[in-house]
C-alpha cells in the first residue's frame, strides 16, 4: 500500500492514499497488552478501530467488519482460541489480510507456524517502538 | 524426475547440444586450451549421452560417451587436439546427426564402427591417456558386460566416477563456500537435469531481527515455494536453531527473476542478491557478467534500514518459451482473418454513413472502429513479431562448413559472421539457408584465390568471407562479401556468349553489373574446371530462383582483384504484404508495393508494336507491355479506351509495364498460398480476402518477369 506522508523518523506512519487512517484490530488476552500496544499504534497515526480480548471474540469481531481492516496484531498465546487458530479463520475470509503476530521469544516453532499459515511477521514481546514501527511499516507497504 | 519421455524434447534438445559441439569445436580449433571452451562442449557431449541413454539410444550413448571422456582429457591438461583430430571429431559428430535423423524412426541403421574408430585414434594418440584413467576404462568394460541391465546403468557408472561435472561442483564449491553433501548432490543433480535454471542466492538479515531465524525461515519456505532448495551455507539446521544473520542459499528454479523478485519480500531482510549460476558453471566469468541490479527504493524504514533486494542475472540467453510453430502460423492466419473482418466492419461503417448520413450512432462507431483497428493492428504486428528469429540460427551453421571446405582446396579463409541478431520472419529463416551455403561456398572455391595467389597479388595469405545481415527499410539484407579475386566481366561475357547464354550482340549491349549478374543465369559456370565443391554452375541460378520465390533480390557487386558482393534484399515477412489493388474487367489483381516502381496513363498512341511484343518508352527506357488479360486469359482487357493505367514493376534491373483497368487502393494484404495444384507458371503466388469478402490474386512479378523477358 503507498502511504502519504509517512515518516519513519518521527515514527509516523501517515495516511492511506485518499487521506484516511489506517485501521487496525489488535487482539490480546493481557488488557495491559491491548492498552500499550493501541497507545503505541494511535502514536504512529492507525486508528485501533476494534480490540479483542481472545480468539472468538477476534473473530466475531472480524467478521463485521470484514474488508475494513488494515491490519491486524495478534497476540499467539491465548486461552481458548489462540492466536494461530483466530489466524486460520480469517485466512480463510481473506488471504490477503495484513496480520501481524505478537509473541514471546522463546516461541519460535510457533511463529514458524503462523508464517506458514499467512501471517505476514511477527512482533516480539516486549517489543521496542522502532522495532514495531519498523515490522509493520514494511508489512503495510510492502504487501 | 518426469519419466514421461518426451521425443520431441529430446530431439531439440540434441539438436541443441550438437550445434553448440560443433560451434565449441571450431572454438577450440582456434584457442586450443580455452577450458571454457571445453568445459562447453563436455557439457554438451555429456547432456546427449544423458539423453541418449534415457531413451535408450545406444549408438549415440556410447559415441558421446567416447567423445566425453576424450573432452575430459583435453580438459585435465592431458592431451591437447591437432586439426586432424578435430577433423575425426567432427566426421564423429556427422555420425551422431545421421543418428539423430534415424531417431524418429527408431531404428538405428548408421554403421557407428568407423567413428569409434575415429576416437580411439585420438584417444591412442596420447599414450599417457590409457594409463591415466584405468579405472575408468575397467569399468566400463564391466558396465558393458552388463548391458541387458540397461543402458542407464552405464551412465550412472560413468557419473560415479565423478566426470559429471566435477568442474561445475567446484565452481559450486566456490560460490557456496563449501562442498555438497551427497544429499545435496541429488538434489542438485536433480536440478541440473531439468528445466531448472540455478541461482545463489546471499542473504542479510537486519541485526535489529528479533529471531532472525523466522526471517531466513521464510525466506527458505518461499525458495521452496518457488522450486527446488538444494543446498544453504549454514545449512537449514543451523539456519533454524541459531541465529544466523547471513547465509547462502543454492537453489534451482524455473522462475524468472522477476517473479523471484516479488516473491522475496520479507520483513528483516537487509538484503537479498540473487545470481544466475548457468553462466557462472559454464564459463566461469563471474566478474565480467552482465549484472541488472534492483534495488528497491524504501523510504519506509529510513536509509539506514534499507530492504535491498539486488539481482544478479550473469545468464545472457534471454528467457524464452518453445512454442509449435504451428501454432504461431495459425495464430497469424486468424489476425489476418481479422484484419480482414476488421476492413469488413469499416466497409460497412461507411456504407451506413452513407446510407443515413452522419449520425451521433455512426460517429460513435467510427470511434470505436478507430480503437478496433489500433488494437487489431498491435496484435497482429505482436503475433508478427513472435515469427520474427534472429538469423543467426542459420547463420552458426555456416562455420563448419567454411572450415572445412576451406581445408579441403587448402585455402586459408576465415569468415567473419556480422549482425547474427537481426531478426527476420521464421519462414525466411528457414528458406534462406541453402541459398546462403551456396553463394558462401562459391565464394570459398571462386572468390578466394589460393595463398600463393594472394601472395603474389599482395593480399594477406588469409582470405576473408564476411556473413552479414542487417535491415534497411521493410527489408532484410543479407551479403555475403569475399576479399578474392572478384568477377571479371570480360571473361564473364565471353563465357556467356561461348555457352550462348546471350548473343554477342547483347553481351555488347549489357552494363557490367548486368554481365556479372549473368553467374546467376541458368547454366552458366565460370571455374575452369568444374570442382566438387560449387558444383556445375548448376546452382547459383537456382539460387536466385529460390531468392525470388522468397519475394528477394539477388545483386551482385564486383571489383576484379578486390572481392566480390552477393546481396540479397529480402520481405521481413511473407505472411503479411503491402499490395497495390488493380483490375482488370471483374478480377482483381494485388502487386506487391515491393515490386512496384511506378504507375503511369498510357495513350494508345505511346504503344510500340513490334511483331508480337508491344513496348512502350519510359524516358529513354523501352519497357515491355503486358494487359493483365494475356498473362492470366481471365476476363477482357478493355482495348477501345484510349488512355490506360500501367503499373511499371521491376525485380533488379529488368522491368515490365503491366496494362491494368483501373486501380483500387493500397492494402496490407494476407497472403493466402495456393493450393500446389494451382502453383507452376501461371504467375500467381497466392490470393487474398479483402475487407467486402471478394478475392485478389497475387500477382507474381518474379515469373512474370522471367517468362516475358
Amino acid at each position: 500500500m503507498e502511504l502519504i506522508k509517512h515518516d519513519p523518523e518521527n515514527l509516523f506512519m501517515g495516511t492511506k492514499r485518499d487521506g484516511k487512517k489506517l485501521t487496525c484490530m489488535v487482539v490480546d488476552d493481557v488488557p495491559f497488552m491491548v492498552k500499550t500496544l493501541s497507545k503505541l499504534l494511535e502514536k504512529f497515526g492507525i486508528e485501533v478501530v476494534q480490540t479483542a480480548a481472545n480468539g472468538v471474540e477476534a473473530v466475531e469481531k472480524y467478521k463485521t467488519l470484514k474488508g475494513r481492516l488494515d491490519l491486524i496484531t495478534c497476540d499467539i498465546t491465548m486461552p481458548e482460541m489462540d492466536g494461530l487458530q483466530v489466524l486460520e479463520k480469517v485466512m480463510q475470509f481473506d488471504r490477503t489480510q495484513r496480520v501481524v503476530m505478537i509473541s514471546a521469544l522463546g516461541s519460535k516453532e510457533k511463529v514458524k507456524t503462523a508464517m506458514q499459515l499467512g501471517a505476514k511477521y511477527f512482533i516480539v514481546k516486549p517489543f521496542k517502538a522502532e522495532d514495531v514501527f519498523r515490522i509493520l511499516s514494511f508489512v503495510i507497504t510492502k504487501f | 524426475m518426469d519419466l514421461e519421455l518426451d521425443l520431441n524434447d529430446f530431439i531439440v534438445e540434441v539438436e541443441e547440444q550438437l550445434r553448440n559441439l560443433n560451434d565449441g569445436l571450431l572454438d577450440l580449433e582456434k584457442n586450443t586450451g580455452d577450458t571454457d571452451i571445453i568445459n562447453d562442449i563436455f557439457r554438451s557431449a555429456h547432456t546427449i549421452k544423458g539423453a541418449a541413454g534415457m531413451f535408450g539410444f545406444e549408438k549415440m550413448m556410447k559415441l558421446t560417451h567416447s567423445m566425453e571422456s576424450i573432452f575430459d582429457q583435453i580438459r585435465e591438461g592431458k592431451m591437447t587436439l591437432t586439426s586432424n583430430q578435430v577433423d575425426s571429431l567432427f566426421s564423429v559428430l556427422d555420425t551422431l546427426n545421421l543418428l539423430m535423423e534415424e531417431v524418429p524412426t527408431g531404428q538405428f541403421n548408421t554403421d557407428t564402427t568407423e567413428a569409434h574408430q575415429l576416437l580411439a585414434e585420438i584417444n591412442s594418440g596420447e599414450a599417457q591417456v590409457a594409463k591415466a584413467s584405468p579405472t575408468k576404462e575397467t569399468k566400463k568394460k564391466s558396465a558393458k558386460k552388463s548391458s541387458n541391465k540397461g543402458v542407464a546403468e552405464e551412465a550412472d557408472v560413468v557419473e560415479d566416477e565423478g566426470s559429471v561435472g566435477t568442474g561445475e561442483q567446484k565452481k559450486i564449491a566456490g560460490v557456496l563456500g563449501r562442498q555438497m553433501t551427497p544429499e545435496e548432490l541429488q538434489a542438485y543433480e536433480f536440478a541440473a537435469d531439468g528445466a531448472y535454471s540455478l541461482y545463489i542466492a546471499d542473504v542479510k538479515v537486519q541485526d535489529v531481527a528479533a529471531m532472525p531465524s523466522i526471517a531466513s525461515f521464510m525466506v527458505l519456505s518461499k525458495i521452496k515455494e518457488s522450486g527446488i532448495l538444494v543446498a544453504a551455507e549454514p545449512n537449514e539446521k543451523i539456519l533454524n536453531d541459531e541465529e544466523v544473520l547471513e547465509f547462502k542459499v543454492l537453489f534451482a528454479t524455473t522462475d524468472s527473476i522477476e517473479v523471484l523478485e516479488k516473491e522475496m519480500i520479507v520483513p528483516d531482510i537487509e538484503k537479498i542478491e540473487i545470481t544466475s549460476l548457468n553462466s557462472v558453471l559454464f564459463t566461469g566469468e563471474v566478474k565480467e557478467a552482465k549484472i541488472v541490479e534492483f534495488v528497491e527504493e524504501d523510504t519506509v524504514v529510513g536509509s539506514k534500514e534499507v530492504n535491498n533486494l539486488k539481482i544478479k542475472d550473469h545468464n545472457d540467453k534471454t528467457q524464452t518459451v518453445r512454442v509449435d510453430s504451428y501454432k504461431l502460423d495459425h495464430m497469424l492466419n486468424m489476425a489476418g482473418e481479422l484484419v480482414i473482418s476488421r476492413a469488413g466492419v469499416i466497409q460497412t461503417a461507411l456504407d451506413i454513413e452513407k446510407a443515413i448520413g452522419r449520425t451521433k450512432e455512426v460517429a460513435k462507431l467510427k470511434d470505436t472502429i478507430g480503437q478496433l483497428m489500433r488494437i487489431t493492428t498491435q496484435i497482429q504486428e505482436g503475433i508478427m513479431q513472435l515469427r520474427m528469429m534472429p538469423i543467426a540460427g542459420v547463420f552458426n551453421k555456416y562455420p563448419r562448413v567454411i572450415r572445412d571446405l576451406s581445408r579441403k582446396v587448402n585455402k586459408e579463409i576465415d569468415l567473419v559472421l556480422e549482425g547474427k541478431e537481426t531478426e527476420l520472419d521464421k519462414s525466411v529463416v528457414e528458406q534462406i539457408t541453402d541459398p546462403l551455403m551456396h553463394i558462401l561456398r562459391n565464394a570459398v572455391d571462386h572468390g578466394i584465390e589460393s595463398p600463393e595467389d594472394r601472395k603474389k597479388a599482395g593480399k594477406p595469405l588469409k582470405g576473408t568471407v564476411y556473413l552479414r545481415a542487417y535491415h534497411r527499410g521493410s527489408s532484410i539484407i543479407i551479403e555475403v562479401e569475399d576479399d578474392g579475386k572478384g568477377i571479371n566481366p570480360e571473361i564473364i561475357k565471353k563465357k556467356a556468349i561461348e555457352k550462348g547464354v546471350i548473343t554477342e550482340a547483347a553481351g555488347n549491349s549489357m552494363s557490367e553489373k548486368e554481365i556479372i549478374e549473368l553467374v546467376l543465369a541458368p547454366g552458366f559456370s565460370t571455374a575452369e574446371t568444374v570442382s566438387d565443391l560449387s558444383g556445375r554452375g548448376v546452382g547459383m541460378d537456382v539460387v536466385k530462383r529460390n531468392i525470388e520465390g522468397l519475394r528477394g533480390i539477388v545483386e551482385i557487386y564486383s571489383e576484379v582483384g578486390k572481392g566480390s558482393v552477393f546481396s540479397i534484399k529480402l520481405p521481413l515477412t511473407l505472411a503479411i504484404i503491402p499490395a497495390l489493388l488493380t483490375f482488370v474487367h471483374k478480377t482483381l489483381y494485388a502487386v506487391p508495393l515491393v515490386n512496384i516502381i511506378e504507375i503511369l496513363d498510357i495513350k494508345k498512341s505511346q504503344i510500340n508494336r513490334v511483331i508480337d511484343e508491344e513496348t512502350i518508352r519510359v524516358r529513354d527506357q523501352i519497357i515491355r507491355l503486358i494487359r493483365m488479360d494475356e498473362i492470366f486469359g481471365i476476363g477482357r482487357f478493355n482495348r477501345e479506351k484510349d488512355v490506360f493505367q500501367v503499373v511499371i514493376v521491376g525485380i533488379g534491373d529488368k522491368q515490365l509495364a503491366l496494362g491494368v483497368d483501373g486501380l483500387l487502393d493500397e492494402q496490407d494484404i494476407v497472403v493466402k498460398s495456393l493450393d500446389k495444384g494451382l502453383t507452376g507458371s501461371i504467375s500467381i503466388s497466392g490470393a487474398t480476402i479483402l475487407g467486402n469478402g471478394k478475392i485478389a490474386l497475387i500477382a507474381d512479378i518474379a515469373s512474370m518477369i522471367e517468362e516475358y523477358i
